[in-house]
């Protein structure tokens, strides 16, 4: 089972705030032994700020009331640093907390500066400040006002380099504090700063994007429209193959959208052409569903893989929350796949394949029928479901040609001689 | 014969000059007469022998060159003393410089007789006129200067002798002979003028005179310039004669007696001379042998061990010809000498920018950081050594003795270079390490893992019988060894060079005890690659990852080494590469494709062997042979380039072997294609070479039982294409070639699931408008297949729409349901798919024109789409043929081989694994840690740093990224405009 759990692939490539959330469901799930769990949360949290919670949990951890004294420097460090920033940055955010210095603010930074600058004295050090202060307002795990800093930080921020980390920031602030509205705003425009960075070198580039990546199944996986965004986002060619290069433990949750998501269809194509490519370097039940379904159309195979997916999505801090629709649709996904190359079925036997005892799978697909998603009857005598046979003849595919050439003529008719005509 | 002068020598010089006289005189007598004079008069002097040894270096054949030399030596013996010990030091610095210019300029005519540069000669005589005329005036004396005169007396007899020479003549060029024609009239007309014709004679009489009077004049033109105008003077004869005489005292000596000054200027002598013309390169190494072991001190033995060397190659003639095998292995024992001195005495350091012997007189002193630098370039004589190695397998015939013999060394050689190769990252020089470890890289990559292991087992067989023989002599395997050289060293003196021979073979070559081959050759390559990727050049890692790839073809690792082949962006570039490059990339690709075909991946395996072996130039390619193309004219060099990049039988990879994998990769893809659209318009062609055998197959009136593989693989192609695959697999598993394959037993049995699945779809395509249904459990016996695999298939057929028809259940048949068109209908669908060609040929040529830009407005789109999904279906072979052309018509033949490894219809651009190369190192590098312990260090701390994820990644693949270029600029952009860019484009288009 461990086999497939993926939080330790994840992690190389999140946050460790970001981390945290998939540690605390492994503990939930009971995947790992707890006491290792707790030791990886702790070695999490030591590079934070949060330090207090890592006492808590060494705790609770060695069950004891004492703490080592690296942590009690570490948090004396910590209190005295954010003391020193406090004071560093009270002016400015002083500043900022008024509304009417932001609205003053207009697009060019240059301009805010100097603005700044001549108004209430904020040099670059306090604006710096301010930036470190966020970042260490993100590290204490305070990440709503660490995105509110990172809000007000943004119009004054010069470099493109610290833009990108101002938005990185941003995103995983959002994602932390579940405003997943701001963060998939958020996601959007660090796609797009991504997209146009001239600077970055390839290699960085794609570790950008992976990253982006990684983040963003936080923010697809719990939003309304994220399933559609997550495939239009993962099937970029920049990005689809950044997942080949650099990680294709994502195609999991690719083929997991795709299968969920009845509207994308006809992006399984490309998804099936991806996973068979890469099925020597990555592959779980999941792809291999998929691949079973639609490369070797062994539906028992299917079958197979998809009681292996239920307990991989049960443990997967993402899709677990879908299990149920992942499930009904594959379990649909089997059955028109089957129903598309079979003129005659028995319904036994599909109930059966499906999981369902014969009155079900009889009410299933007469449910189908019904919503005309299925061109069949179902013969009850025989106690079998016969397709409706929709082969075109050969004069149809004719006149069908036919009529394609004729638009197509036309349209390049039109073109070579309306073209004069539009100009004159 | 030489040990006897060397005693003779010490005794008395005036009794060897006779001796040698007499010999000599039996050689010249055959000699010009105008000579004869000069070397009969030439009892007391010695100079004067220029003339007589010019006639006899050109008039001796060869077998009397030994004899000869040594004679010379002795015969120069007496002069040099005299001018070593007379010697006086007179300074005239008026007339110095006119006079340091004549004698320049008589040098400079010397070299130029030397190579017969007859018209540089002719310029330079005129020089020399010009600047006597001045020398005149300045000095204001009457009569000529020696100098000059003996200048004429040589530049005569030389031109005689150059004369009496035909075939030196013949093969001049018609400049050259023009020149010498000019110089014989003038120096005719000057010699005998009245103002030199006494000053001639007079010189010819007395010689010695001359020769003492300019020996002062020369000594009193510069004290520095002297070694200079010193060796030069000598070139032809004293240096060898000095040598002599030296080494009579030398070896006479008492080694004690030896001091350090002695042996580096004897060394000193021996380099300034190497290279010359009439320099006996056998005496030189003789020499060197035995300074070796007089050598006072580490540092001065490496120096001339270093030399000995460099002498040995000496020995060997030409870049065409090969070392002989004996010399060789003398050089071998040398080296390894060499390396076990620098392994004992680790204060030395081999540099070969350090200053090259400079004129010291004692020993070195370390330098300030405890090390004492020698010059020297081991690296450049390990590569020279494998290159006359590689050489020499390439010559001997393979199915000899001889070759097995030859390839016998290779352990030592593998030995040396990794002692090098140590000893290089000990001293810490990455500059040159990569060239050795590459070198050895080139010994590994092509050896399977029974090939290692046999390699193995001799290398520590070897060390068992040199640590056998080396209890047996006490004084150890090295000295052995050396006393083998030794041996093998007088045995060439000799003159028969069958016996030669002989002792040659002899010379045992024990594999040093400390040297240990890596456990596997993946190992080993693994070590050496990782190498070559931090440290070296361009060049050197392309080689190294075509190298790696080859060798992981050859294990079976298809997909890593494909990974590699794209990541590296290797197909772009190997164009620009040199040929010898070009052909490694044809055998990793040929090797990538025989692994593909092993693994049952037949698309791909076609499509890296297609290109190789559609081109017809395979032997070419791989250089494993010369074509006989009966419309090639090359020229004699170009054959001769040719002959020289051939490989060495043992790194064969079989012709045949990729001859019927390639043609059955083509059957098992071409068969079934050619059944499913007999008619079809767009029939395209998967494997045009295949079509052509199998059409003059066809055409045969009579076939007889196949003897060929492609007679094999065509009658398999005749039972598949009636669906009988037993009879398909009784062709193939007739040919011979399965014996070379290790994995036998697999391949064959992959090749009948394969032939039965084409088969079964030939059948379907071929005969299913004959059946109104078919039953499962028969298609399951004809196939001799289980259910599933066959359900599958029909699956894939019925949902592709290849076969109209589709299962029924509950009677396990499959219900075919298609409308057979009728004649009048199928050739309207024709039509129509004509018609449908010709408007998007319109369409194009509209778009074309107009830069497409209301098309795209209206249908760009739909048209977009279109082409697109063309290109979906069979963008490959599309793909793959453009950029095959192309690379043929760009380049030189070598190397046209690319390769689409698409699967399926897949594009390329958009599964290579563009530019970021570096990026799988990353992932490499992560992957290397564990769970928890990677959940603090390996979190990108995205927020604050980007810098350490760079760091962290494995250095051996960064490496590998920066070999690979960029992909293709700065991200793919925004999608959808790519679809109308050209194929072309598209490939480059999708970096990351």
């Amino acid at each position: 089972m461990a086999s497939y759990e993926l939080s330790s692939t994840l992690a190389r490539f999140l946050d460790k705030h970001l981390c945290f959330p998939l540690l605390e469901f492994l503990q939930d799930k009971g995947v790992y032994n707890e006491e290792d769990i707790m030791r990886a949360k702790i070695a999490l949290l030591q590079n934070t700020n949060m330090v207090d919670f890592a006492m808590d949990i060494h705790k609770e951890l060695y069950q004891t009331d004492e703490v080592p004294a690296t942590m009690m420097e570490r948090r004396t460090e910590v209190v005295n640093r954010l003391r020193s920033l406090q004071k560093a940055v009270d002016p400015i955010i002083g500043c900022l907390s008024n509304s009417n210095v932001i609205r003053n603010f207009r697009h060019d930074r240059a301009f805010n500066l100097q603005f700044l600058k001549e108004e209430f004295d904020i040099g670059p050090e306090q604006i710096e400040a301010l930036y470190q202060f966020a970042k260490f307002q993100f590290d204490c795990g305070n990440y709503s006002m660490a995105s509110e800093l990172l809000q007000a930080y943004k119009p004054l921020c010069t470099t493109s380099e610290r833009n990108m980390s101002v938005q990185w920031g941003k995103l995983a602030a959002d994602t932390l504090t579940q405003n997943y509205e701001a963060a998939t705003e958020a996601l959007l425009r660090l796609r797009e700063s991504l997209d146009n960075q001239s600077f970055a070198t390839p290699l960085m580039q794609l570790q950008q994007r992976t990253w982006l990546m990684h983040w963003s199944l936080h923010v697809f996986w719990n939003t309304e429209n994220g399933k559609n965004a997550l495939i239009d986002l993962f099937l970029q060619p920049a990005y689809m193959s950044a997942i080949t290069i650099n990680a294709q433990h994502l195609l999991r949750y690719l083929a997991a959208a795709v299968v969920v998501n009845r509207k994308r269809r006809n992006v399984l194509r490309e998804l099936i052409k991806v996973i068979q490519q890469e099925s020597y370097e990555y592959s779980d039940p999941i792809t291999q569903f998929l691949e079973c379904l639609f490369v070797h159309y062994d539906f028992d195979g299917a079958q197979q893989k998809l009681i292996e997916c239920e307990s991989v999505i049960e443990h997967d801090y993402f899709l677990t929350a879908i299990k149920s629709e992942f499930l009904e649709s594959a379990r649909l996904f089997i059955f028109e796949t089957y129903c598309r190359i079979h003129q005659c079925i028995n319904i036994d036997m599909l109930s059966e394949r499906l999981n369902m005892d014969k009155e079900a799978a009889e009410k299933w697909i007469a449910n189908l029928i019904l919503s005309a998603r299925l061109n069949a009857k179902i013969d009850s005598k025989a106690g079998t479901v016969v397709m409706g046979m929709q082969s075109s003849s050969m004069q149809e595919s004719l006149a069908e040609k036919a009529k394609q050439l004729s638009v197509r003529t036309f349209t390049l008719a039109n073109a070579v001689v309306g073209a004069p005509a539009t100009k004159a | 014969m030489a040990s006897r002068f060397w005693t003779a020598g010490s005794d008395s010089d005036e009794e060897e000059v006779d001796a040698s006289e007499e010999e000599n005189s039996s050689s010249e007598e055959e000699s010009s007469s105008s000579s004869s004079s000069s070397s009969s008069g030439s009892d007391s002097s010695s100079d004067s022998d220029s003339d007589s040894d010019s006639d006899s270096d050109s008039d001796s054949d060869d077998s009397d060159a030994p004899k000869k030399g040594a004679a010379r030596f002795l015969a120069g013996s007496d002069s040099d003393s005299d001018s070593d010990e007379d010697r006086r030091v007179v300074l005239k610095s008026a007339k110095d410089k006119r006079f340091s210019e004549l004698t320049d300029t008589c040098d400079e005519i010397r070299n130029k007789m030397k190579i017969n540069d007859w018209s540089a000669i002719q310029g330079l005589f005129d020089e020399l006129n010009k600047r006597l005329e001045r020398a005149r005036k300045v000095s204001e004396a009457v009569g000529t200067p020696r100098v000059y005169v003996r200048m004429c007396v040589e530049l005569e007899d030389f031109l005689n002798d150059t004369l009496a020479n035909k075939d030196l003549k013949k093969k001049m060029s018609s400049t050259n002979a023009k020149a010498l024609n000019t110089m014989r009239q003038r120096l005719k007309k000057h010699n005998t003028s009245d103002e030199f014709a006494e000053a001639v004679t007079k010189f010819r009489e007395n010689p010695q005179e001359d020769e003492e009077e300019e020996e002062e004049e020369e000594e009193s033109s510069s004290s520095s310039s002297e070694s200079d105008t010193d060796g030069e003077r000598e070139e032809t004869e004293k240096r060898p004669a000095g040598a002599a005489k030296k080494k009579d005292k030398l070896l006479t000596m008492d080694s004690a007696e030896i001091t350090y000054e002695m042996v580096a200027k004897k060394l000193r002598e021996i380099v300034t001379s190497r290279g010359r013309k009439g320099t006996d390169k056998q005496e030189q190494v003789e020499m060197l042998q035995f300074l070796a072991n007089v050598a006072k001190g580490v540092p001065q033995k490496l120096e001339v061990l270093l030399q000995l060397v460099g002498s040995l190659f000496d020995l060997s003639p030409g870049i065409s010809n090969y070392m002989k095998v004996g010399l060789w292995k003398r050089c071998m024992l040398v080296m390894l000498e060499i390396m076990d001195t620098l392994q004992a005495n680790e204060a030395i350091v081999l540099d070969d920018s350090a200053e090259p012997s400079e004129e010291r007189t004692a020993e070195p002193v370390a330098g300030e950081d405890g090390k004492v630098r020698v010059w020297g370039n081991l690296v450049a004589f390990v590569e020279r050594l494998d290159d006359e190695m590689f050489k020499s397998l390439q010559v001997i015939d393979p199915h000899t003795h001889e070759y097995m013999a030859r390839l016998r060394d290779e352990p030592v050689f593998l030995a040396l270079s990794q002692k090098v190769h140590d000893y290089l990252a000990r001293i810490g020089d990455v500059r040159n390490q990569p060239k050795v470890a590459l070198r050895l890289i080139e010994h590994f990559y092509y050896k399977t893992d029974a090939v290692y292991d046999a390699m193995r087992k001799l290398t520590m067989l070897q060390q068992e019988e040199a640590a056998a023989s080396a209890a047996a002599h006490p004084e150890g395997a090295v000295a052995a060894a050396s006393a083998a050289a030794e041996t093998a060293a007088a045995a060439n003196t000799s003159n028969e060079p069958g016996e030669e021979q002989t002792a040659d073979d002899k010379v045992a070559l024990p594999v040093p005890l400390d040297f240990s081959m890596d456990e596997s050759s993946t190992a080993a390559m693994k070590r050496l690659v990782g190498i070559v990727f931090t440290h070296g050049d361009e060049r050197a890692k392309a080689r190294a990852m075509l190298c790696t790839i080859y060798h992981k073809a050859l294990h079976g690792d298809f997909h890593s080494a494909r990974d590699m082949l794209l990541m590296s962006h290797l197909q772009d570039n190997v164009m620009l590469m040199d040929i010898s490059t070009q052909i490694l990339y044809n055998r990793s690709m040929a090797q990538l494709g025989l692994a593909a075909f092993r693994l049952g991946l037949i698309s791909e395996a076609h499509s890296c062997l297609q290109e190789l072996y559609g081109s017809g130039h395979i032997k070419e390619l791989l250089a494993q042979g010369m074509a006989m193309g009966k419309f090639q004219d090359k020229t004699p060099e170009q054959e001769l380039l040719e002959k020289r990049r051939q490989m060495p039988f043992h790194m064969h990879i079989s012709m045949e072997l990729l001859e019927s994998s390639c043609l059955i990769s083509a059957m098992l893809l071409e068969v079934p294609a050619m059944a499913s659209s007999p008619l079809s318009v767009k029939k395209r062609v998967i494997s045009k070479s295949f079509h052509r055998i199998l059409d003059t197959y066809n055409r045969q009136t009579f076939t007889g039982p196949p003897e060929t593989v492609r007679d094999h693989i065509m009658a398999a192609t005749r039972a598949l294409m009636r669906g009988d695959w037993s009879g398909a697999y009784g062709a193939v598993s007739a040919l011979t070639v399965w014996q070379l394959v290790p994995q036998r037993e697999s391949v064959l049995d992959m090749l009948k699931k394969q032939l039965k699945e084409e088969a079964l779809r030939t059948y379907l395509f071929s005969y299913s408008a004959q059946y109104r249904s078919l039953s499962l459990d028969q298609l399951c016996t004809m196939f001799e297949m289980d259910e599933k695999a066959v359900y599958s298939i029909v699956s894939k057929m019925m949902i592709a729409e290849d076969l109209h028809g589709s299962w029924d259940q509950p009677t396990r048949t499959i219900v075919m349901h298609s409308i057979e068109a009728t004649k009048v209908q199928s050739l309207a669908g024709q039509f129509a798919d004509k018609a449908t060609l010709m408007v998007e040929l319109n369409e194009r040529a509209y778009a074309f024109r107009t830069g497409g830009l209301r098309d795209d407005d209206d249908m760009g789109g739909g048209g977009g789409g279109r082409r697109g999904g063309r290109r979906g279906q069979d963008g490959q072979w599309e793909d793959d043929g453009g950029h095959g052309g192309r690379g043929r018509g760009r380049g030189p033949r070598l190397g046209a081989a690319r390769m689409g490894l698409g699967q399926g219809g897949q594009d390329f651009g958009g599964h290579r694994r563009g530019g970021g190369g570096g990026g799988r190192g990353d992932r490499g590098g992560f992957r290397a840690s564990g769970f928890s312990s990677n959940m603090t260090s390996g979190l990108p701390d995205r927020f604050q740093r980007r810098g350490p994820y760079r760091q962290q990644a494995n250095p051996n693949m960064q490496a590998l990224g920066s070999i690979s270029r960029p992909g293709g600029g700065v991200g793919g952009g925004p999608g959808g405009g790519s679809y109308n860019r050209p194929l072309g484009g598209d490939r480059r288009d999708r970096g990351l």
